[in-house]
């Protein structure tokens, strides 16, 4: 369970996140709406504890631990898994290298190779990435969709509990969407992760379907619903939702 | 697999011939003339503190290396005379202080010379590199080419001192220095991942250092 209790969020000295409080439980799947520049991204990047950004006030549990004394590899290693807006391109460090590295560790014993690339060309495959792809740089030179593409790579393999995705539909077309929208879809029926999932659009939601669905406002969430929350949104905007509790 | 082929070298002077393998020099000073297509992959330097190579005519020098045991100071010189042909990429892996000059000396006319240079500093020592690039009087069509790259913890950890001294007005030169900082965004990336950050450096390092230039 991913527990966010009362959360400030500062970047650069400027309060974005006000008094924030979000409970996933595990296998459940959250929605965070918003329009742009109201701190979405700030959550997760608080969660994972990026640097450039305080918590200042409140607590963020998940599963019994406190993450904001964890470093951000401890809370990756916990089951927590991040892909973020515009995931970074590394000149140099291949997949392979990094994933390796990443699985023995979360493992603690060496992985054979063969095992290994086994698994990453089977989910390759799956997703519909190029099995080559495992020995390129990561993320660099590959388009917005591959790179979507690539992160689903590392998630497969890594197997996480608790998936945060930041608007990971933003720059794909349809039929990028469809993938990997159905891939998350699909993971969840295998593994049952919770997810948080932040996006403007709700054809992602129409495969990946959310319990609850949360508007965010200057740094609030301002409403909570359901699903149907979202297709409301769609239809009349933010403006119509943040109005109909007298925010403006 | 071809034995590599080592060849050790005690004298402070010595020409090489067509010769493909690796140097081991010991001696204090050690002056290498080059005849004919030269391609060393690794030098061990011992003791060095001056290594001259000189490049007779239409010779070629290929050197693909990467340095990991230096002498804290110490001098490479290189003559180019006519139609010669330097291509050199060189990366250190910084473990000790370093003091570094490498002078080009292009003495004669159409010489190729390439010059690429990447350190990674992650330590505290000092690295401080000076090139001079001399492109001598009444010279005719000579190419050189300079790049230096460091990566670092901290930039004040790399110092690059190149220099061009251009003497001739029938020269292509260019020359360019770049150091920059592990990225934060690259580190926290690879934490995201599970990384530890002495291991998210190491990938960074061992990418830095081996990536093949872009074409
Ligand atoms: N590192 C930072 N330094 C300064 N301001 C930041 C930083 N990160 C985010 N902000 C500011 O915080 C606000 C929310 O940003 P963000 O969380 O990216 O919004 P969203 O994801 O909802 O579009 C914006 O006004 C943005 O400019
Ligand atoms: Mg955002």
């Amino acid at each position: 369970m991913l527990e966010i209790k009362h959360m400030n969020v500062y970047a650069a000295d400027k309060k974005i996140i006000d008094d924030l409080s979000l409970t996933m439980k595990d296998g459940e799947i959250h929605a965070i709406m918003g329009p742009n520049g109201v701190g979405k991204s700030t959550i997760c990047k608080a969660i994972l504890k990026c640097p450039g950004y305080e918590i200042k006030q409140g607590t963020i549990f998940y599963d019994k631990q406190d993450l904001q004394k964890l470093s951000t590899t401890d809370i990756s290693r916990l089951g927590i898994f991040y892909i973020s807006q515009t995931p970074t391109a590394i000149e140099g460090v291949t997949n392979a290298e990094m994933l390796r590295l990443a699985l023995s560790a979360r493992t603690n014993e060496k992985i054979d190779i063969f095992t290994f690339t086994k698994k990453c060309n089977e989910i390759c495959t799956k997703i519909g990435l190029p099995t080559s792809f495992l020995h390129r740089a990561i993320n660099d030179g590959m388009s917005g969709g591959e790179r979507k593409k690539n992160e689903l790579l590392h998630l497969w393999l890594l197997e996480p509990k608790c998936i945060i995705l930041d608007e990971i539909d933003s720059g794909l077309d349809v039929d990028a969407l469809k993938t990997v929208a159905s891939s998350i879809a699909e993971y969840y029926e295998e593994k049952k992760p919770s997810i948080l999932i932040i996006t403007h659009h709700t054809q992602i939601l129409d495969i990946i379907k959310p319990d609850f669905v949360h508007i965010l406002s200057s740094g609030k969430i301002v409403k909570t619903g359901t699903a149907q929350l979202a297709y409301q949104v769609e239809k009349e905007g933010f403006q119509n939702q943040l109005e109909d509790k007298g925010i403006k | 697999m071809e034995k590599e082929n080592t060849l050790k070298i005690d004298e402070r002077e010595i020409t090489l011939k067509n010769f493909q393998g690796n140097l081991q020099i010991a001696s204090a000073s050690c002056l290498v003339h080059l005849v004919g297509e030269n391609k060393i992959k690794h030098v061990v330097l011992l003791q060095t503190e001056s290594l001259t190579f000189d490049l007779q005519d239409q010779s070629k020098l290929q050197l693909e290396d990467l340095w990991e045991n230096l002498p804290n100071k110490f001098e490479v010189t290189i003559y180019s005379h006519n139609h010669t042909e330097l291509d050199w990429s060189l990366a250190i892996n910084l473990q000790n202080p370093l003091e570094m000059s490498i002078i080009n000396n292009l003495c004669g006319n159409q010489n190729h010379n390439k010059l690429r240079i990447k350190v990674v500093n992650d330590t505290d020592f000092s690295c401080q590199i000076k090139t001079i690039g001399h492109i001598q009087k009444q010279t005719q069509e000579n190419v050189f080419l300079e790049e230096l790259k460091g990566l670092a913890s901290k930039t004040t950890n790399i110092t690059f001192l190149p220099q061009l001294i251009v003497d001739s007005d029938s020269v292509t030169a260019n020359h360019n220095a770049t150091i920059k900082c592990f990225d934060e965004e690259e580190l926290f990336y690879l934490q995201c991942k599970g990384i530890t950050k002495p291991e998210a450096k190491k990938l960074l390092k061992e990418g830095f250092i081996n990536r093949k230039r872009k074409p």
